[in-house]
Parts: structure tokens; C-alpha cells; sequence
């Protein structure tokens, strides 16, 4: 089995001295974006975001449609420059020169929405090797990453000479992904990787991301809409609002400020509406609730205190 | 950005300008282009000028707006204005080296610059105060009578009208893949020619794919919802001319006389 | 036969391998027989490919049967002189909003149907202002579509359907590409339909919580229909649905789940409300 470890890597610490280094893998100091500066239709999408991104983290980033989601995850590899403010990779400024905008590019990778409609390659195998090539690896190099990549999002083999336009919708968004993983970036950026599959698609998906960040130990910043995936799947989560940081912390910390959140608009996993129903009950539920076993377990310990009673 | 386009923009309101029936416009616009070939001096100039600034102003748009759809060409205008500066023969202001700069020279460049940008500002409007659609039904209805000789004009007003309403969607799918393929490491700034024009695959291939899959569900979602050509098809906003149509016509009929008059007396 | 707005009797139906071309894994359809009642909501789940899409395609004619017959409201499909009558009756929204919107006006693009039906301007025009005042967006009459929300978008889709005077809606996964906004308004929409106006309505979804609302769930597999029945009776079958490929609801799971633990609870609670009370029950 090929596994991400065999790959020759240059710039890459050994896994766990990574997880032990304390500088964050990205700083993002006094972000400030504002689209269409000085014409009518100016428009602030960012306004003094301050956030540190820890080597392996997995991140949820949450917030409504215009919250600057977006905006915020385009300016980690430069696509997108800062108004005012600075984002720092491994230390360095990203868009102090053209050769750290290239760095970034590779060394934080984006999928975008809906990835699979920039396939272009003839070939499974080519398209995932696009990133990997234009970071001007060596053949060798090039082929044992697209190998591993394919094999972590559940790719076989066998597909990889055939038309990425053949196949299903579910195996193209993986393989689009596979081609980001390819240049095995340290910081990986997702936005939204499940919208529109069905639900035996989005766990497969989270699945095989969760084994790279496993395996890699390297960071990933997931945006979704779906608080439950977050909070299954994240450590921490970041709730923009207004281009603002509005909440930042362990899924607990941020599904036990519920009111905040519903006036944001955003909708709390059914399993916290459903807890704060029950304590209107009189139903002595203790923490912050918000996966089926965390509700399961709490029930099943009442149960248990009301049959020792 | 590819955003700022603002080809075949529409900007909606309710002035004057935007109510006059689509027709009249395309016909005002026609016979404008053509006044704008006639005139060759200031008092014509200052005729149309006078023409354009009020269609401007009784329609309410920005003239930064206006001036906005000239930007993409003002090289073009700029390289036709820099020939005519020095190659026009006549009264000599400067002479260096083999460049003579003439008066001539000089009025002829400010009045070609001048003429294109009024050209584009005037046929500009006609986009920005009528809303494709409308445009289209104008067109379909001023080729009307060519129906009679087979030209299909219902199809080819709505095949524009569909160019129409994909082309800003299609502008943003390209922003779309272009930030795409940049965050794999793609390059499409430096590299000789071929190299650059090789580096337009990854962006050309999917858009081509994608403009081809949105086609077959728009063709999927207009046959859903009763769509079988264009005969018995009636109209939401049915074209009546009405009083200011013809009103604008006799003022058009107007200035264009006034041009050609202008002209003839060498004015 | 008065009451039924949809029916499939022995439908099948295949892809030939040419016509496929860059698409999902070729649906088919294996003798499904259906009859969608007048004024009911019915969600139809599957995972991709199971053939729900196909379905809905024969609602109104866009796909016609290779085998066996479908008829709405009496007519059968495959009669082609009642095509436009049929899907005058049987409107269809889709899942992308970008690609079912065909004019760069508001206005003018729900008016794209009755214009194809030869409707009468003014009739048009009440039917355009009524369209956009049922969904919410009459205020946006004048805008360009392009520059709305995808929520927003999804909603002028209706409204461009409705502008038809169906009586029956299918929605091919309306909701798939919305942010949580936008599917609760388009939701809201369906449940306004259904009750205010006894519209017939077929919504294929992925989303549990949308199919619980329903009236109805039919559940598709590989071209078959699997389960059928009311939400409450679909989702507590929670393992077959697991094989399926699909999930339930969290209230549902919840409720299995502490089943499975040796507690003694009714599956069926589906709504939050519910589920809480069952549980008070138990353990308040």
C-alpha cells in the first residue's frame, strides 16, 4: 500500500515534529477585504479578521451565504490579495513577493465548490497530476503522488486511464479533490466537498478526507453549511458573521452559545434543539449536546441514575 | 476581473428613454451612426453632442457608466487619433526628425477619437436602457417582414436572447475555474506564446464542457415549460408606439437634416 | 381515476449507451408502477442513479416510457397531440436555478410560459404578479436574475412554473444546491402550494428533513421502488435505509439507537417536538 509517508518531501518537518511545533502553520493578522474599492459598488467582505491555524488542525468554518466565507479562505493562497492585513505561512508574508505566491499556492490547497467542473485532463491519472507537474516535481514524484492521492479519496487503480467524464459525479468530485491533495499541501481548504451528493456520498467523502488528515496529520479547513458534519468531523469551528470572526472555538464552546446562533440565522444541529427541548421538560440533560451518541449516552446515564434510584 | 464587462449590460429604469418602444430605439440608434458619419464639423459635432447628452440625461445613467463601455477600446481610439496627428498633411505646427505634427492633424485626430467614443457612448445606450429581451423582440419585429423570404427570425432572436442571458453566467464560471486552476499552480502570465496559449486548456476544456451541459438543461427546462417555437407565442410586454415614439422620430428626422445641412454649407 | 394526478403502470425505462454521453451512471427504470394521489405531497428518495430523476423525467413527458404507459391526469404521455397540455398541468423545477432561467429580466422570464402558451398579455401580467407574490419576489420584478442569491433564483424558477397554473409540481432536487436559506425558503414554498393552493407536489430530495414533511415517501433503488409509505412508516425501517445508502432523520437515529441500548421507545416520533416528548416520557 502506498501511503503519503514514502513520498519524498523537501520542505516537510516529520510528521510529529509538526504536531509539536507551536507556530501556527498559518496567521492571518488584521484581514481586511473590500471588493470594488472607490466605485458604487463597494462592498466589504472582510473587516480586521485575526486567526492563527494550527499545524493538523481540522477546522469547520460555518456562516451564512455573504459572510465572507468565501472571500477568507481565497486570500490563504493569494488568489485573492488583502485589502489591508497580512497572511503569514509558516511565518512568511504570502504576498511579499511572486515566488511566496507561488509557494502558497501548493503549500495551502483550495477545492473549490462544485470541483469537479474543472476536470480537463484526458485522463484520471493527468488531471490529478495538473498540480503536481506545475510544481515541477519529477516524474517519479509525480506518479507516486498521483497514485497515493487517487487511493486516498477511494479511486482505484484501474480508473486512472480512464476519461474523468465518464465516470460518476461522486467519483468526479473525488478525483478533483485527489488533484488538490496531489500537491500535497499542508494547509487543505475545502469548500462545501459534500453539497449535492447524496448521504452515502458526503460520508464517503468526509471518510477519505478525515484518513489523509490521519495519515498526513495535515491541516484542513472544511466551510460547510451543515452544523451536524461540522461538529462530527471538526476539533474547532469558526463562525463568521459580517465578514467578522464571531465565534471560535471546540464545537462545544460554540453550539452552547445556541441563542447567538439562531439569531445569526444559522441552524443548530437537531440534537441541541432537541436537548433544550427536553430541559423545558424537566428532562435534567447536563453539557453541551450535539451528536446522536452524546444525546444517547446522556439519556442512557439518566436511565442508569433512575434505575440505581 | 472579467466582471466588469459590461457588454450587453442593461441597467433598468423607468425614464423616457427606457419606455420608448425597442423599435424606435434601434432605428434612433441607426439613424444617430449615421448622422454621426455625416458631421465633420464643430457645429455638427456640437449637434450630436448636445443629442447625446440629453439621451444621457433623460436616462437617469451615470456618465462615469456611459463612459465605462468605451474603456476596453480606448487603445483603439488612441492608436487611430496618435495616426492621424501625424499624418494628416497641412499647416505645419512641429517638425522633428520625419514626424510633421499639422493643425489639421490635430483636429482631425480630437474629431476621430471623438467620433468613435460618441459612436460607442450612443450604441451603448441602446443596450443600457432596453433590456435584451425587449431588444430582441425589437429586432424580431423590424425582420418581421423577412419571415416571408424563410429567414427564420424567431429563432435567431432567441438564440441571441439565450447568448445574452448565458453570457454573464458564463463570465463568472470562468472566474470560477481560472481561480481554480491558479490554486493547482497553474501559470497563465508568463511563458512564450505558445506556452501561454497551451495554459488555456485547463480554463477553455471545462468551460466548453460546461457551457455545453447548461445548454442541453436550459433546451431540458424550456421544453418543460412549454416552449415549441415561436409560433402562437404571445408577449408579457406587447410593443405599442405611442406618442413620444413619434416624437422622437421627428426630432431624429430633425437633427439628421440639421447634420446634412450642416454639411452642405461646409459647416 | 378522478383523484389520481400521476400514474406509472409497468414503467421501464433505459438509457441507450449512446445517449449517456458524459452523464452519471445511466438510470433505468424497472416496471415501476405508482399513482400519485391529487393534492399530496410526496417525497421520492434514492440515492444517485437509483433511477428517481428518470422518474420524475416521465412526469411531464420528458422522457417517454420504453415499457408500459404514464398518464397525467388521465392523458398519457406518450400522445403527442396533449404535450403541451400536459406540461401546462405538470410543471417541473430543477435542481440548478442557473440553468432553468431563461431571460435576463425577472418579469420577463416568468412570463416565458404563458408567452409559449399564447396567454394574452394581461392575463400574463396577473399571472406574472401573482407568480412572483407567491414566492416572495415581486419586488424584484426588474432585476437581473444573475445578481441574485441562488435561494432567490430557485424561488423566480417557481414563480416561472407557477406562471403556468400547474396542478401538479415535480421538484428534481430543488434544494441541492441552496444554502440552508434558501432550502427554507423553497421548502416553505412547497408547504404553501400544498396547503394554500391543494397543488399536487413530487419532490425528489437527499435532504431526510424535507421527506419527512411530505405526505408520502417512495423510496427508489436501482430502478425499483423499495418502500412506500408514510414518513413515519419509511423511516423507522432504519437499517434497510442504511443499505440503501441514505440515512434518517437524527431524531429517528436517536430514537433506534436507544432502542438498540434496551430502551423501549416508539420509532416513529420524527418531528423534534415529538421525539421530545417521547423522551420526556421515558426519561423526565
Amino acid at each position: 500500500m502506498l501511503i503519503m509517508g514514502d513520498i519524498p518531501q523537501k520542505r516537510k518537518p516529520h510528521r510529529k515534529e509538526k504536531c509539536m511545533s507551536k507556530t501556527p502553520i498559518l496567521k492571518i493578522e488584521n484581514l481586511t477585504h473590500v471588493y470594488s474599492k472607490g466605485t458604487p459598488f463597494e462592498l466589504s467582505a472582510l473587516n480586521g479578521i485575526n486567526l492563527e491555524i494550527g499545524r493538523g488542525e481540522v477546522i469547520g468554518i460555518i456562516g451564512h451565504t455573504g459572510s465572507g466565507k468565501s472571500t477568507l479562505i481565497q486570500h490563504l493562497n493569494a488568489l485573492i490579495k488583502p485589502t489591508d492585513g497580512k497572511i503569514y505561512l509558516d511565518g512568511k508574508d504570502i504576498n511579499e513577493s511572486k515566488q511566496s505566491v507561488k509557494e502558497a499556492r501548493s503549500r495551502v490547497g483550495l477545492v473549490f465548490q462544485y470541483p469537479e467542473y474543472q476536470l480537463f485532463e484526458e485522463t484520471v491519472y493527468k488531471d490529478i497530476a495538473f498540480g503536481p507537474k506545475n510544481m515541477r516535481l519529477t516524474p517519479d514524484e509525480i506518479d507516486v503522488r498521483v497514485r497515493a492521492s487517487a487511493q486516498f479519496v477511494g479511486i482505484g487503480e484501474e480508473l486512472l486511464e480512464r476519461s474523468p467524464f465518464d465516470l460518476s459525479g461522486g467519483q468526479k468530485r473525488r478525483i478533483a479533490i485527489a488533484g488538490v491533495i496531489a500537491m500535497l499541501p499542508e494547509v487543505l481548504v475545502l469548500d462545501e466537498p459534500m453539497a449535492g451528493l447524496d448521504p452515502a456520498g458526503r460520508r464517503e467523502i468526509m471518510e477519505n478526507l478525515m484518513g489523509y488528515h490521519q495519515e498526513t496529520g495535515n491541516a484542513m479547513l472544511i466551510v460547510t453549511h451543515s452544523m451536524e458534519e461540522a461538529a462530527r468531523y471538526a476539533q474547532r469551528m469558526i463562525v463568521l458573521e459580517h465578514g467578522r470572526v464571531a465565534m471560535d472555538g471546540t464545537p462545544e464552546q460554540v453550539f452552547s452559545r445556541e441563542k447567538e446562533l439562531k439569531e445569526m440565522g444559522l441552524a443548530v444541529p437537531e440534537m441541541t434543539e432537541l436537548a433544550e427541548k427536553l430541559r423545558e421538560y424537566g428532562v435534567p440533560l447536563e453539557g453541551t449536546i450535539y451528536t446522536v451518541e452524546q444525546m444517547r449516552d446522556a439519556l442512557l446515564s439518566l436511565k442508569g441514575g433512575l434505575q440505581d434510584a | 476581473m472579467l466582471k466588469d464587462i459590461t457588454l450587453g449590460q442593461y441597467f433598468p429604469g423607468n425614464t423616457v428613454v427606457h419606455r420608448l418602444d425597442p423599435r424606435t430605439k434601434i432605428v434612433l440608434v441607426l439613424i444617430y451612426i449615421v448622422a454621426m458619419f455625416i458631421a465633420e464639423s464643430f457645429a455638427s459635432y456640437a449637434l450630436m453632442l448636445v443629442v447625446l447628452a440629453s439621451a444621457i440625461l433623460l436616462s437617469r445613467i451615470r456618465l462615469a457608466t456611459v463612459l465605462k463601455g468605451v474603456k476596453p477600446l480606448i487603445l483603439v481610439i488612441a492608436i487611430t487619433a496618435f495616426l492621424n496627428v501625424f499624418y494628416t498633411s497641412g499647416h505645419i505646427l512641429v517638425e522633428f526628425w520625419i514626424f510633421k505634427i499639422t493643425k489639421e492633424g490635430i483636429f482631425n485626430a480630437i474629431f476621430m477619437a471623438l467620433r468613435i467614443i460618441m459612436l460607442i457612448m450612443g450604441t451603448f445606450m441602446l443596450t443600457y436602457t432596453t433590456s435584451p429581451i425587449m431588444l430582441t423582440v425589437g429586432i424580431e419585429q423590424l425582420l418581421g417582414p423577412l419571415k416571408v423570404i424563410k429567414v427564420p427570425v424567431h429563432e435567431l432572436a432567441m438564440m441571441m436572447s439565450m447568448a445574452l442571458r448565458l453570457i454573464p453566467t458564463l463570465i463568472e464560471e470562468t472566474d470560477k475555474i481560472m481561480s481554480a486552476q491558479k490554486a493547482r499552480g497553474a501559470d497563465f502570465d508568463t511563458g512564450n506564446l505558445v506556452q501561454k496559449a497551451k495554459a488555456l486548456l485547463p480554463i477553455l476544456v471545462p468551460l466548453f464542457i460546461s457551457a455545453f451541459r447548461r445548454a442541453d438543461e436550459l433546451a431540458v427546462a424550456m421544453e418543460s415549460r412549454c416552449y415549441h417555437g415561436g409560433e402562437g407565442r404571445t408577449r408579457l410586454n406587447v410593443l405599442t408606439m405611442g406618442g413620444r415614439d413619434y416624437i422622437s422620430f421627428a426630432l431624429a428626422v430633425a437633427v439628421l437634416a440639421g447634420v446634412i445641412t450642416l454639411a452642405h454649407f461646409g459647416l | 381515476m378522478m383523484d389520481i394526478a400521476i400514474k406509472t403502470d409497468n414503467l421501464t425505462y433505459f438509457y441507450n449507451v449512446d445517449e449517456t454521453g458524459d452523464q452519471d451512471i445511466p438510470d433505468v427504470l424497472d416496471n415501476v408502477s405508482i399513482e400519485i394521489e391529487k393534492g399530496t405531497f410526496v417525497a421520492i428518495l434514492g440515492h444517485n442513479g437509483s433511477g428517481k430523476s428518470t422518474l420524475a423525467k416521465h412526469m411531464n413527458a420528458l422522457l417517454l416510457p420504453k415499457g408500459g404507459t404514464v398518464t397525467a391526469f388521465g392523458m398519457d404521455t406518450k400522445d403527442e397531440s396533449l404535450l403541451l397540455e400536459i406540461r401546462r398541468r405538470v410543471g417541473m423545477v430543477f435542481q440548478n436555478p442557473d440553468n432553468q432561467i431563461v431571460s435576463n429580466v425577472v418579469e420577463e422570464d416568468v412570463a416565458f410560459a404563458p408567452e409559449n402558451l399564447g396567454v394574452p398579455s394581461q392575463e400574463i401580467r396577473r399571472r406574472v404578479d401573482d407568480a412572483l407574490k407567491t414566492v416572495g419576489m415581486y419586488e424584484f420584478r426588474s432585476h437581473a436574475p444573475h445578481l441574485l442569491s441562488g435561494g432567490q433564483k430557485q424561488r423566480v424558477a417557481i414563480a416561472g412554473v407557477l406562471a403556468m397554473d400547474p396542478d401538479c409540481i415535480v421538484f428534481d432536487e430543488p434544494t441541492a444546491m441552496l444554502d440552508p436559506s434558501g432550502r427554507r425558503d423553497v421548502m416553505e414554498i412547497i408547504h404553501k402550494l400544498r396547503y394554500e393552493r391543494g397543488t399536487t407536489v413530487v419532490l425528489i430530495t437527499h435532504h431526510m428533513e424535507e421527506a419527512a414533511l411530505a405526505d408520502r415517501v417512495i423510496v427508489m433503488s436501482d430502478g425499483h421502488v423499495v418502500m412506500d409509505g408514510k414518513p413515519k412508516e419509511v423511516f423507522v425501517r432504519v437499517e434497510e435505509l442504511d443499505e440503501l445508502g441514505l440515512t434518517v432523520p437524527e431524531t429517528t437515529r436517536l430514537l433506534f439507537e436507544l432502542k438498540n441500548a434496551g430502551v423501549d421507545l416508539p420509532l416513529d416520533a420524527l418531528s423534534i417536538d415529538e421525539c421530545a416528548k417521547v423522551l420526556a416520557d421515558k426519561f423526565g
